[in-house]
């Protein structure tokens, strides 16, 4: 036993170090996530506009092109769910905010977990997914939280980016917000729209969460109004391809659920999903790239003026 | 409690301390840990299926002292239909019943008369198809004077419930397992780091090979009607990497699991997808349920001894029951009954038993006749696999047809080239190896240990960061 507990021990000491390295690497890099809750601490005082949203909104809404003070606290694949839970965390301390413009996209109202970004979430912002257990992801964020192959592709990346002349991202986000820079051609071929739709499509067919998550919504709208912030609904483009290739009931049911919003809360809705005809403001078939972000946070700036008159 | 899971992760090294470090003084006390741990293992799926495994045990433990007490052959017989009637009764309503009524329901609108029965809502317990087989093999064995029955209460549940193979076998025999409670084990570096070895190729074939071929097995299946037949080859043969390294997986973490405890289990797998023709194939492939098969069926129906039409009979028998072993599906029938109609050839020409050596033994290379007759078993399986993937019949005979079509020369829609790689090494590995009882066993090499320890640092890094998602084992619904 002895022998087969040193052979042991011998064989786990480099996997052991090699965990060690990346638990530390992994705990104290400067993720996305601690980018924007620290940017967002910092601007409590002066914060008169958040946005909320997935990754639609995150590259989508330049809080720049806004005369009111704005802050992007959208961020990849958030959900409702979690838009609602970040909000409120900080709504007391955010002194000035007016406006909270909330991404209501084609699959918004279907999920309401983010897979394993729900861990990351709650690694920087403190806030779990429902009554998800976070014991073992805090025990180890390298083999749990983060996983070696996500861990890995990370590092690769930072690496990468040392090389690279041309990035096709910022380095780090503004205000929130993290533009990309140029567009992916291949992502607007045949092939490539009709992935992007298929993905939308199995999201919501495969999703029984709908009324669950219009309900948390709609009571987030509720608790916004009662505290005098004004909730603004808004859906950014996708490129104006994809859209033939969703599914017709769904479309149809969104638009139900934004007008039920709309008239239950007597609030106001940027719709913008028809205005993706021009291929060079996006980065690839869903995303807007900076110049598209620029252009739509400009309309919507024009839109909250209105409000605001 | 999946063995890909961080949860056995934890519960093995426990199992294992307390094993050899807390109650290695005491045989009973061993056993006594490996009942408990094995049925906090199968409860973790769902407690109340314990009750059920509980039921058995006690049923073919009570019936193996009763037999010990009585030589009159008219009461043995009584006890041992009563053992098979308990053991399949339970079998049959999980695992049949909606099926059986189906079928009825079906066969009486078909002639005219509609009746109307509603379906159970039954939830298959996990495993029960391999544990109900074991305690069988138990009462059929003492049954038959094989064995001793045994009056140690917890060696026998420990017996059937042993957790590293209770829900995906190997299927033990009696005869085999059993002895091995009675005895005290003595801890043994070799086996124990084999075990270990093993149960690293294990993961590997689950998670590397059977996750990553299942994710594209599955997208061709789910929608066979949208690709081209070069596409749907790719589908079977990926779900033939599939279902081998999922359940010859389960295997070798049983088998390795088990090692670390000091018990030996029977081999499951020999590299089977490296057999020159289909009755080496099945000597090959889930050799625990294979030779169930022939000792407690083959066997007593006459095996081959009533001429070559018995012989046949018999063989077909078997099959078909294998199949439905499978599922309550026609579609595992017939897989069972394809299997058969590729073994009555060999079985005419008396051809069944030509190939029981090692394949190209004590060579690299196989010759070219070699080759040609693993390329064929090879693809008459995977046809056969079609029809167990499938989700009926006619998704089966589509399918096919669809493959044996012009189509078949047309560009394959996609074609993964990480997963394709990945099976192409999984099976030069496997090859190199095929003397061995499983392909990292290293026992007589002389290779260095760091070469040896990189290459385990290799394997691990590449089941995470190339692992497919997590899915249950195929088998755990049988």
């Amino acid at each position: 036993m002895k022998r087969f507990l040193k052979t042991l021990l011998i064989f786990i000491i480099p996997l052991a170090m090699v965990t060690l390295v990346f638990e530390i690497y992994l705990r104290t890099m400067n993720t996305e996530y601690k980018q924007k809750i620290t940017g967002l601490v910092a601007n409590y005082d002066d914060i008169e506009v958040l946005a909320l949203g997935n990754s639609h909104a995150y590259n989508g809404v330049d809080p720049r092109q806004f005369d009111l003070e704005t802050y992007n606290m959208a961020a990849g694949n958030q959900s409702l769910y979690f838009d609602k839970r970040i909000t409120l965390k900080h709504i007391d301390s955010l002194k000035n905010l007016r406006y909270v413009l909330i991404s209501f996209d084609q699959h918004s109202l279907y999920f309401s977990s983010q897979g394993i970004r729900d861990t990351w979430l709650y690694y920087d912002y403190d806030i779990k997914y429902k009554d998800k257990t976070e014991f073992w992801n805090d025990v180890s964020h390298f083999w749990l939280g983060y996983t070696p192959r996500i861990t890995v592709s990370i590092v690769k990346d930072k690496i990468l980016e040392r090389f690279n002349d041309a990035p096709s991202h910022s380095e780090e986000v503004i205000k929130g917000f993290m533009p990309h820079y140029g567009s992916v051609a291949s992502s607007f071929t045949p092939a490539g729209i009709k992935k992007k739709a298929n993905y939308f499509n199995r999201e919501v067919k495969n999703s029984d969460e709908r009324e669950e998550n219009l309900a948390d919504l709609d009571d987030f709208i509720t608790q916004l109004k009662k505290k005098d912030i004004t909730p603004i609904l808004f859906t950014l483009p996708m490129h104006t391809d994809i859209y033939p290739h969703l599914i017709e009931e769904y479309v149809a049911q969104n638009k139900k659920d934004a007008q039920y919003l709309i008239t239950q809360h007597n609030i106001i809705y940027w719709d913008f999903s028809d205005a993706g005809t021009d291929t060079s403001l996006f980065y690839n078939n869903d995303h807007l790239n900076q110049k598209g972000a620029a252009f739509f946070s400009k309309k919507m700036n024009t839109q909250l003026k209105k409000v605001l008159h | 409690m999946l063995f890909n899971s961080l949860e056995f992760l934890i519960f093995l090294p426990v199992v294992f301390i307390l094993y050899w470090f807390v109650v290695h003084k005491k045989l009973r006390s061993q056993n006594f840990l490996i009942l408990v741990a094995s049925y906090v293992f199968y409860g973790w799926w769902d407690w109340r299926f314990l009750s059920l495994i509980i039921f058995s045990s006690t049923v073919d433990f009570l019936i193996g002292v009763s037999l010990s007490q009585t030589e009159k052959i008219r009461a043995r017989k009584l006890l041992l239909t009563s053992s098979i009637l308990v053991n399949i009764g339970f079998l049959g309503f999980f695992k049949y019943y909606n099926f059986f009524l189906e079928s009825f329901t079906d066969a009486f609108t078909f002639f005219g008369h509609s009746i109307s029965a509603e379906r159970l809502h039954i939830i298959l317990p996990v495993g029960i198809s391999f544990y109900t087989f074991q305690t069988l093999s138990y009462t059929i064995d003492v049954y038959k004077k094989k064995l001793e029955p045994t009056k140690d209460v917890i060696a026998f549940f420990a017996f059937v419930s042993f957790f590293p193979q209770l829900v995906a076998g190997p299927i033990e025999r009696a005869t085999n397992l059993l002895p091995q409670f009675y005895i005290k084990r003595k801890f043994e570096y070799h086996k124990a780091v084999d075990g270990l070895r093993q149960i690293l190729w294990g993961l590997f074939k689950k998670i590397v090979i059977a996750d990553n071929a299942a994710k594209f097995a599955n997208i061709i299946f789910d929608s066979s009607a949208e690709y081209s037949g070069s596409t749907l080859v790719l589908g079977a043969v990926f779900f033939a990497f599939q279902i081998y390294g999922d359940f010859s997986g389960y295997s070798d973490i049983a088998i390795g699991t088990s090692r670390l405890f000091g018990f030996n289990l029977m081999r499951n797998f020999a590299f089977p997808y490296f057999s020159r023709d289909i009755a080496e194939f099945w000597r090959r492939w889930h050799i625990s349920l294979s030779t169930w098969f022939r000792d407690y069926l083959y066997i007593p129906l006459g095996g081959s001894r009533g001429g070559t039409w018995m012989k046949i009979r018999n063989t077909f028998i078997i099959f078909i029951v294998s199949g439905f072993w499978h599922g309550a599906n026609w579609t595992f029938i017939v897989w069972g009954f394809l299997n058969a109609l590729y073994f009555l050839p060999l079985m005419l020409l008396n051809k069944n038993r030509v190939n029981t050596d090692i394949v190209a033994q004590h060579r690299v290379f196989a010759n070219a006749k070699e080759i040609l007759q693993i390329l064929v078993t090879f693809s008459l399986t995977t046809i056969a696999w079609v029809f167990f993937r499938a989700e009926n019949i006619t998704h089966a005979l589509v399918y096919l047809s669809e493959i044996f079509s012009a189509s078949l020369f047309r560009k394959p829609e996609f074609f993964p080239v990480q997963v394709i790689f990945f099976i192409i090494v999984f099976v030069m590995i496997e090859w190199l190896q095929r003397d061995k009882e499983h392909a990292l066993e290293f026992e007589h090499t002389k290779m260095p240990r760091y070469v040896r320890f990189a290459f385990y640092y290799l394997l691990i890094a590449v089941i995470f960061l190339f692992g497919g998602q997590q899915q249950e084992f195929i088998y755990f619904q049988f």
